[in-house]
Parts: structure tokens; C-alpha cells; sequence
């Protein structure tokens, strides 16, 4: 077997094993979050206009930072 | 193509099926309404999206500078797929405002999420168990 055979037979296991990986802590995340939004209802709170505006605003700010390091506006 | 390259295939493919087969899915969503889970979503979205702004406000790369820098190619790459996320978040919204289940724009948000995850992976940003690189 060439050794481009072996390197590439071992990158599809790694590749198949970072996936593997990636996608469990991701699930787990995601599982975390929605327990964070069950946990509130009891409490009788809602997810508020305001509260959903206050998240566009902080991504909207991140995404406006990023763009002004892309554009070279503020470079550090 | 030899046995044991036939065989690191097999089990390459193996493990990407059981990652498919273990990744979130709208089962996990169950139980919430539009909104919740445009939240949820969004949530998450900053998450990842502070990372970004961390990257970026690194030094950009040079000759000089190729430790610890931002490669402005690589930021134009996350910033694209940031923007994606966003647009299918705010189609989300406005079907979950007009009393729809945003399944397809959550979909499409969670693919860009998983697309944006493996690039800070790349970049050493995230680790693979999700926690944040210091």
C-alpha cells in the first residue's frame, strides 16, 4: 500500500471522528439551551419583544465589528 | 485500492452516519414554540458569533505577525457564513411573528451553524467538545 493510500485512509478517520465528536457536544448544547427556555416557563416569564431585541442588537453589533476589521476601518 | 484502505473507508463513513444520526434534530425542539426556538437559536448563533469577534480582533496577519492573527480570507469566510446564519434567523422570526413553525429557516440556521462551528474548530477557536479555546 502507498503511503498517499494510508495518509488518506487515516484523514477519513479522523475527519469521521471530529464529526462524530462535533456533532455530540453540539446536541448536548442545544439540549441545554432548550432546558434553559423550559426552566423559565414555570416561572411564568416569556421570551419578551425586548429581550428578542436586545439579542438582534448584540448580533447585530458583533456583525458590524467584524465587517469593520474586513473593510480594514479600525485595524488594530 | 488494498483492504485496509477499503476498510478506513468503511469505518470513515460509519462514524460520519452515527454523527448525522447524533446531531440535533427537530425532536429536540419539540415542545417549544416558534419563538422559543427562534430564540434558541439565536442564542447560540452569539455564541459562536462573540468567537468570531474574538478572531477578528486579533492583529491581521503578515510577515511578521503569523502567530495568534487574523487571516483576513478566513474572516471574510466566517463573516459570510455569519450573515447566512443571520438572514435564515430573521426569515425565522418573521414566520415564527406570523404564527408559522420556521422549520425550514431553522434548518437552514442550524446547517450554517454547523458550517461556522467547523471553521472555528479549524481555527482553534472551539474545541471539539464545545468548549471555548482560552
Amino acid at each position: 500500500m502507498s503511503p498517499t493510500a494510508i495518509l488518506l485512509a487515516l484523514k477519513i478517520i479522523d475527519l469521521g471522528l471530529l464529526y462524530f465528536e462535533q456533532s455530540s457536544a453540539g446536541a448536548a448544547k442545544f439540549k441545554a439551551l432548550k432546558a434553559l427556555i423550559e426552566n423559565l416557563k414555570p416561572e411564568g416569564e416569556q421570551i419578551t419583544p425586548e429581550a428578542m431585541a436586545l439579542l438582534d442588537a448584540g448580533i447585530d453589533a458583533d456583525l458590524a465589528f467584524i465587517k469593520s476589521k474586513l473593510s480594514g476601518g479600525s485595524s488594530v | 485500492m488494498r483492504i485496509f484502505t477499503k476498510l478506513a473507508l468503511a469505518i470513515g463513513l460509519a462514524l460520519a452516519l452515527a454523527a448525522c444520526s447524533n446531531a440535533v434534530t427537530d425532536a429536540d425542539l419539540e415542545g417549544l414554540t416558534p419563538t422559543e426556538k427562534v430564540y434558541v437559536l439565536k442564542v447560540d448563533f452569539k455564541d459562536k458569533l462573540s468567537l468570531v469577534k474574538r478572531y477578528a480582533a486579533q492583529p491581521p496577519c503578515s510577515d511578521t505577525v503569523v502567530v495568534g492573527c487574523a487571516d483576513q480570507q478566513v474572516l471574510a469566510a466566517l463573516f459570510d457564513i455569519a450573515q447566512e446564519v443571520d438572514a435564515a434567523l430573521d426569515t425565522a422570526e418573521i414566520a415564527a411573528a406570523n404564527g408559522e413553525d420556521p422549520a425550514l429557516q431553522v434548518a437552514l440556521a442550524r446547517a450554517g451553524y454547523n458550517r461556522l462551528v467547523n471553521q472555528l474548530i479549524v481555527q482553534k477557536l472551539l474545541t471539539v467538545d464545545g468548549s471555548v479555546q482560552p
